[in-house]
């Protein structure tokens, strides 16, 4: 049975401890935060609900401020592959940390 | 939300919610007054089939929260085995809700409906596959005093990927009953009707005992698991982030007694490629292959669709259009030189880099599309750090291989405004594929099949100066810029979509050629114009002197490119046609090629049996300038070509984000380093 973090320390603060120790994917957070994929993963989603963690789906060669600004994308639909939004096509997604108040 | 009438009262003496009115077609309706079960769970955990099974009633089951966005109301008979008639229940199939935190609508209708509207009965669907994030719903609904079953769906499932679930452990620990349910049979177990009517009987399970102070939620039966932890401050103000942090310690509690996952985590395909691709050291390694294949591709591919491209345009179109104005008897006029020469010379120009474009623009969307980009992202992570650059300075740099000018733009995603501001400052070093089209061009005339080597060369050397240029700038004049941790989110592997990859290629071609064309005609148009216009002091001799009349050499734009050529004799290349392609490449890298087809077409043929043999004018040139080291003043005009300013376009987008003095600044540091560069590699090249 994987080894269980110590009931003192929240997996919320092992996650953003493992972010802030250079982990780059949920893998490796889990890894760092000595977690199951599972727990890591769950706590990673709700730090994205609670806003401790921005997501942000990225394509390659789009403008940043999106389909608007794009000149190959017209009112009916983007042009580029993380345009539609939910769709399961693999999008290249960047989360940051925003640190609440006093932490 | 449907009106409620509470009829009569349950046990406890509450009030009971009685839903009767409802969007969704219902099945069979239980009777007035009876007990409310209601279903609640994430999506996907299968809440909607348990639905099904227990009523019968058809529900829809989506992918997505919102797809059942109706309550689903159905009549649920409680078959216990017992001998007395069956207790019918009303079952509502709430819409899936990861939190009763809302940040939907669906969501804010479960939280109301649980929170306002008490049902008797709450049965939380519950996915032994993702049970943390399940259990977050859980938690929240154990700090209030409800009735609680669990109903624990995809056991085998979780099974098959070695997780084991002990439902009377789990019950233990969460401190209510818990059911292993199959939502793909077409009864539910007893044991499920059995566990809900014995809680109906009973009261209200206790909330978790509030650990957090007297005015904090209800947050854990940490008691119950024999958790010592002393409690929070009490003085403490009440915020999401920690009640999150509280309800993930109670998880982490549960799953430690009623979980066993295997030793080794099970990997996937996904895992097992990115233990390679991901590597600290083959990572770089095979990024680097990646690119090496994607340019080797393109050139090589590219290059004879180019040339018969080209030979399409110089031929018979050229040939067409002089016939045109020839049957108006104006073939030799200045209008007809504007057009074929100038505008002509510059549509032929764009054409020939579309099939360049189109293998970049798909390959690069391939990539993309299998998920491979997004492990290069992870690579580049760590390059971007050990240059001191911010782990989003990535996406800038990928763009600015396209083109640099929304690649400055695009830094804008960058919050930190000295990482903008480095990041800004090195883009120009990115070579864009303006750039590619002129190194394809030099490489096939001056290094035949190994064109690609050395095309490729150029990239490496272009990350190279971004690295070593932004070391230099954050050790220099850029100290104080702070480091920023990354968190990439990779995607799995999956095979590109032909069709999508397609799709792709043709919006970005299409966005190339909107924004290239036009630059590229006008200054092909204008560069004719400066060619054909006298320069100061230049002796015109017959009666057809003056505008149109005047060899390129002696035109206003020979003149110009004449004073400026002697600056590049150290690296080589000091021929005034190589000084005017670099004038032409400030303002737009996409018009060299045009201009210096100009350059050599309108001048005295070099070549009688070849008129307007580019490569070979291109050779006699440089051998000439060079004094016989061609290829080192060739590599030494694509390193200047590299590193100089990209355009001007990259200028005014510069301008806009970092402002005037720093744009200045990088013009500046960017002709140093490619005069410096250019005249380093000529040196040592010509000594070898």
């Amino acid at each position: 049975m994987r080894a269980q973090s110590t009931v003192a320390e929240s997996p919320v603060d092992l996650v953003l401890a493992a972010l802030d120790g250079g982990a780059t994917s949920r893998r490796s957070i889990a890894r760092h935060a000595d977690l199951s994929d599972d727990l890591a993963s769950a706590v990673i989603d709700q730090l994205i609900r609670g806003g401790q963690l921005k997501s942000e789906s990225l394509a390659f060669g789009c403008p940043p401020k999106g389909c608007g600004d794009c000149g190959a994308a017209s009112a009916a639909r983007p042009a580029c592959l993380s345009g539609g939004r939910g769709t399961d096509r693999p999008v290249l997604v960047i989360l940051s940390r925003d640190k609440p108040n006093g932490q | 939300m449907a009106a409620r009438t509470p009829d009569t009262t349950g046990p406890g003496g509450r009030s009971v919610f009685t839903a009767d009115c409802h969007a969704a077609p219902a099945g069979r309706q239980a009777p007035s007054g009876s007990a409310t079960v209601a279903l609640v769970g994430c999506p996907n955990v299968g809440k909607s089939a348990v639905f099904r099974m227990l009523t019968g009633v058809r529900a829809g089951v989506g992918n997505y929260p919102g797809t059942t966005v109706a309550v689903g109301n159905g009549a649920w008979k409680l078959d216990t085995g017992k001998l007395e008639p069956a207790q019918t229940v009303a079952a509502l199939d709430l819409p899936g809700t990861y939190s009763l935190d809302p940040i939907s609508p669906d969501e804010e209708l479960v939280r109301d409906l649980l929170n306002d509207d008490h049902p008797d009965l709450v049965l939380a669907v519950v996915d032994a596959v993702n049970l943390s994030r399940s259990l977050y719903l859980v938690a929240q609904l154990r700090e209030q005093a409800r009735r609680i079953v669990i109903a624990l769906t995809m056991t085998d499932v979780a099974s098959r990927r070695g997780i084991e679930v002990d439902a009377a452990k789990l019950a233990r620990a969460i401190g209510t009953p818990v059911v292993v349910v199959d939502g793909r049979r077409s009864t539910p177990p007893r044991g499920l009707a059995q566990a809900v009517e014995t809680a109906l009987l009973s009261a209200p399970t206790p909330a978790r005992a509030s650990r957090r102070g007297a005015n904090q939620p209800p947050c854990c039966t940490a008691e119950v698991l024999g958790d010592t932890t002393p409690p929070p401050n009490a003085t403490d103000e009440p915020d999401q982030f920690a009640a999150a942090a509280e309800r993930f310690s109670w998880i982490a509690l549960v799953e430690q007694a009623a979980v066993t996952t295997p030793r080794t985590p099970i990997t996937t395909r996904s895992d097992r490629i990115d233990r390679i691709v991901c590597n600290r050291w083959l990572g770089p390694v095979i990024f680097l292959a990646a690119m090496f294949a994607v340019f080797m591709i393109t050139t090589k591919v590219a290059a004879p669709l180019q040339e018969a491209l080209g030979a399409l345009v110089d031929g018979p179109v050229t040939s067409m259009i002089t016939a045109a104005f020839g049957w108006f008897g104006a073939d030799d006029t200045i209008a007809a030189h504007f057009v074929i020469d100038g505008v002509i010379a510059g549509v032929g120009a764009v054409l020939t880099f579309i099939p360049l474009m189109i293998l970049m623009f798909g390959l690069l969307a391939m990539l993309e599309d299998s998920g491979y980009l997004a492990r290069a992202a992870v690579v580049a992570d760590r390059l971007m750090r050990a240059v001191g650059l911010p782990g989003r300075a990535f996406i800038p740099v990928i763009v600015g291989f396209g083109c640099n000018v929304p690649a400055v733009a695009g830094t804008r995603v960058i919050p930190n405004a000295r990482h903008r501001l480095l990041t800004v400052l090195l883009l120009p070093f990115v070579s864009c594929n303006a750039r590619l089209t002129v190194y394809v061009l030099v490489g096939t005339t001056f290094f035949g099949s190994n064109a690609g080597y050395v095309v490729f060369a150029m990239y490496v050397l272009s990350v190279a100066l971004v690295v070593v240029v932004g070391r230099l700038l954050r050790s220099t004049v850029l100290r104080d810029i702070p480091r920023e941790p990354l968190m990439i989110d990779l995607p799995p592997y999956h095979l590109p979509a032909v069709r999508l990859v397609g799709a792709v290629t043709w919006q970005r071609l299409r966005a190339f050629l909107k924004t290239a064309t036009g630059i590229i005609v006008i200054t092909s148009a204008l560069v004719w114009v400066l060619s054909a216009t006298p320069g100061l002091g230049t002796h015109q001799t017959g009666s057809a002197a003056g505008f149109g009349n005047v060899s390129v050499s002696d035109s206003v734009y020979g003149q110009v490119s004449r004073a400026v050529a002697p600056a590049f004799n150290p690296a080589g290349f000091g021929n005034w046609q190589a000084a005017s392609a670099l004038i032409t490449g400030f303002v737009a890298k996409e018009a060299v090629i045009a201009a210096w087809a100009q350059t050599y077409a309108t001048s005295e043929p070099t070549d009688v049996g070849q008129p307007g043999a580019l490569g070979d004018s291109l050779r006699a040139d440089f051998g000439e300038s060079s004094d016989g080291h061609t290829i080192a003043a060739v590599l030494a005009f694509m390193v200047f070509l590299l590193a100089y300013t990209p355009c001007l376009t990259t200028v005014a987008a510069q301008r806009r984000e970092i402002g005037t003095k720093w744009t200045v600044f990088g013009m500046g540091m960017q002709l140093t380093v490619a005069w410096v560069l250019a005249v380093v590699v000529f040196q040592v090249g010509s000594l070898l």
